[in-house]
């Protein structure tokens, strides 16, 4: 019942939403249990980092990509040439440099994640993906008193901050994945950390596991590098 | 980023969407002349014979 109010399908997120309700629908009083919401955060950005290695970010769905772009072609907001100069239909890779240049694209990467991973999705789903997820949203802010950053919509990027973060954020896409708001999360939380707590010798703030996807550390700092040059690797520009 | 900069900036942070006249990218010469320059070489890789596709070939 509590499952089907909340609109989920299964009863997977119940025992978590109940004690987040129980902490924050008590005033005056504590309840009997806590909801430990950084353990919650610190295992969604470590379910991102963990299946990074394997899927990559768009490595196989690409194939799936294609076959929607070739039967639904008006749905994507980018030019197409699917005919070449005798009037006959070309293959389906060629239609577009977003896929068939392997080292060089005119297309930079939130370009291709707005104009072809989004529409995409959106014919996939039921309904299109909004610009940052409720998850995310909550991982940002969860309430007025528990908040660790904000989030901003320009026209054509999403930018988020975190409180305390002494670096430029990202210019990330319109439409944010979760893989690619997990490492700038991980980016932005660990220099916050790192600046206000650690080099301090204050407790850190943020939890991590010793693993994070392909490769294991034994330093934080070592994490925050690797973190920094994924997002390095693609090109992004920085924001503010 | 100067203090009224920023809280000029405050203002619009966390909204559920985007709305016109708020905030908007500030690009350089530079990303504008880049983003004119990346324009032109997506309409020309779209003409560029090498992609014509012949399966017999």
């Amino acid at each position: 019942m509590i499952s089907y109010i909340l609109g989920y399908n299964t009863s997977e997120y119940v025992d978590e939403t109940v004690l987040v309700m129980l902490s924050m629908f008590t005033p005056g009083r504590s309840p009997a249990v806590h909801y430990d919401y950084a353990t919650f955060i610190a295992d969604k950005i470590h379910e991102q980092f963990m299946n990074m290695e394997r899927e990559r970010v768009f490595k196989y769905t690409s194939f799936i990509y294609h076959l929607i772009l070739y039967n639904q072609p008006d749905s994507f907001p980018i030019a197409l040439k699917k005919l070449d100069a005798k009037g006959n239909r070309r293959s389906v890779i060629f239609w577009t440099p977003v896929f068939h240049h392997i080292f060089y694209s005119p297309y930079n990467y939130c370009e291709f994640i707005d104009l072809f991973i989004h529409p995409a999705l959106s014919l996939l789903l039921s309904s299109p993906p909004p610009r940052l997820t409720d998850e995310m949203q909550k991982i940002l802010q969860l309430s007025k008193n528990y908040s660790i950053g904000d989030w901003y919509f320009y026209q054509d990027h999403t930018v988020i901050r975190m409180y305390g973060c002494e670096l430029a954020p990202y210019r990330l896409p319109k439409y944010v994945p979760m893989r690619l708001f997990a490492l700038e999360y991980f980016r932005q939380f660990g220099n916050a950390d790192m600046v206000h707590f650690h080099s301090k010798n204050k407790k850190a703030q943020l939890k991590i596991k010793h693993q994070l996807g392909p490769f294991i550390f034994n330093k934080r700092e070592e994490a925050w590098e690797e973190a920094y040059k994924i997002l390095k690797s693609f090109q992004l520009q920085t924001s503010f | 980023m100067t203090t009224l900069a920023f809280l000029k900036l405050k203002k619009y942070a966390n909204q559920l969407e985007w709305v016109e006249g708020t905030l908007v990218e500030d690009y350089s010469e530079e990303e504008l002349s880049q983003k004119t320059l990346k324009g032109l070489e997506k309409a020309v890789d779209l003409e560029y014979f090498g992609q014509v596709f012949f399966p017999n070939s």
